[in-house]
């Protein structure tokens, strides 16, 4: 539709790296397992079937939290730190690796109006995209559009931890329990379906609020995608000049790359680190 | 502008009609379809095996662990432990399906993992650290029917023992049980437990 492949090619390459990257720690972390009775069975096999071994369990889970499709063929909550830690951060990076489900073109092109605006401002100049001079409107839709998920996240997840209430829900104690709250926030906010099972949400609390943040996790960033599309369309395409970043080589796809994981990163470590880091650590 | 509503109105309503159709009767329809070629009913249906006699017997595709009359002479091949089992070893309730959900630092799964070890060691009659992964942990469905390669090897033993087959026929009964990998490199090799009691029972009856 633009006209030219090597735009989609630099924002293909960034999802499959991602998705690549995030495959080897989880892997890594899965065949050197860290945990006291993980260790003692000998391998990761709890919560897998045979059939699939760890490898084809990994692939699936890196796989659907990616993609936003919900299904598991073995159960997050038993991966070891550094995999749980890293189907969390899979839709915590907005699902863009490899994309979720009709939803993960928009959140990765949200994502590069991000990136062309930040370069933008590391040279003082109007940004453009493919054409389309990035304003103050657009910048504000692409802002709310990667804003909502996390605010709904970590709110969520925040207020549930204030609860004492929360503990009885929880199967897993000290870092992992963290995570069973944080991943059903991250999970319901991304619209992605699986869960760390082990988590009983059957409260009036958890069925509210895990609600609104399927609700506004959804819609808001939606919206904001459409209204950002909107204002596009109405645009007349300019030229481009000297001052143009080309958004087609790989230097953008380390720019669009390094958003994605910086976004992610300065928003959630601190959360993470309480979870999964630390039990990926220990 | 009404007019322009209402037209738009109308064109949603038909695409409504139109995908329940497509969405809701024809695609099922066609799925049903397909899954009921010959040569595919049987796994649509829910891959049912048979015994020499043609009753029903149980599924290949789940697994529960046996329980043998005389636990003293115990002439199965067992299957992984289940989440829902009442003890730490023993038949998984069938009535549900799920795993632990329990995380690799758990006291809990610690425990049970110990357990399961001391015990199968004793059934088998080897050292406990021959007692491959699988047999300690529960799987994902709690029904898992497979075990790894590993885990039917050590049972070889014990069923030759209790029923009076010879190693060499009981391990050619696991390897008729057995599965490679798909197409050579996905997923682990396997051998079906649901099927391998039944051809060890009729491997006995034969032999009598």
């Amino acid at each position: 539709m633009v006209g030219n492949r090597r735009q989609g090619l630099v924002l293909v390459s960034v999802m499959g790296l991602l998705w690549a990257a995030l495959l080897t720690v989880a892997w890594l972390s899965e065949v050197f397992p860290n945990g006291t009775a993980t260790q003692a069975a000998g391998a990761a096999m709890e919560g897998k079937e045979v059939r699939f071994g760890i490898p084809a369990s990994i692939l699936f889970g890196v796989s659907t939290t990616g993609t936003s499709t919900g299904a598991v063929n073995s159960l997050h909550d038993s991966f070891t730190g550094g995999a749980g830690g890293v189907v969390l951060l899979n839709m915590l990076l907005g699902e863009v690796a490899p994309g979720g489900v009709g939803a993960g073109l928009y959140g990765i092109l949200v994502l590069a109006v991000i990136a062309v605006f930040l370069a933008g401002l590391m040279v003082g100049r109007t940004p453009e995209y493919l054409g389309k001079k990035l304003g103050r409107v657009q910048v504000t839709a692409a802002a709310i559009s990667i804003l909502a998920m996390p605010t709904l996240v970590l709110l969520g997840a925040g207020l549930a931890i204030a609860l004492p209430s929360t503990l009885d829900a929880l199967n897993n104690s000290g870092e992992h329990g963290f995570s069973e709250v944080l991943y059903a926030y991250a999970s319901a906010a991304n619209n992605n379906g699986s869960a760390f099972a082990g988590i009983t949400v059957t409260s009036d609390f958890f069925q509210t609020t895990l609600g609104i943040a399927m609700l506004f996790g959804r819609f808001v960033p939606i919206l904001a995608a459409l209204a950002l599309a909107g204002s596009l369309a109405k645009q007349r395409s300019v030229p481009a000049g000297a001052g143009t970043l080309p958004t087609d080589g790989a230097l953008f796809g380390v720019l669009v790359g390094g958003t994605i994981v910086l976004v992610a990163a300065l928003t959630f470590f601190p959360a993470l680190a309480l979870g999964p880091i630390a039990e990926a650590l220990s | 502008m009404t007019t322009m509503l209402w037209r738009q109105t109308a064109v949603a309503l038909r695409v409504v009609i139109a995908m329940t159709i497509i969405c809701g009767v024809v695609y099922p329809l066609v799925t049903y379809g397909i899954a009921h070629i010959p040569g595919l009913a049987g796994r649509a249906e829910g891959s049912v095996i048979t015994n020499a006699d043609g009753q029903p017997v149980g599924s290949s595709l789940i697994g529960i662990d046996p329980v043998p009359a005389d636990p003293a002479a115990d002439p199965y091949f067992h299957t992984r432990p289940s989440a829902s089992s009442e003890d730490v070893l023993g038949p998984a309730d069938t009535s549900t399906s799920g795993g632990s959900n329990k995380g690799g630092f758990d006291e809990d799964l610690l425990d049970a993992v110990n357990q399961r070890r001391a015990l199968i060691a004793e059934r088998e009659g080897v050292d406990p650290a021959l007692v491959p992964p699988d047999a300690v942990t529960t799987s994902a469905s709690g029904l898992d029917p497979h075990i790894s390669p590993e885990y039917a090897q050590l049972q070889v033993a014990r069923v030759a023992r209790v029923t009076g087959l010879s190693t060499g026929e009981v391990e050619q009964l696991v390897a008729q049980a057995s599965t490679g990998r798909v197409l050579g490199f996905l997923g682990e090799p396997t051998v079906n437990v649901t099927e391998l009691n039944l051809a060890v029972q009729e491997a006995q009856q034969a032999g009598r």
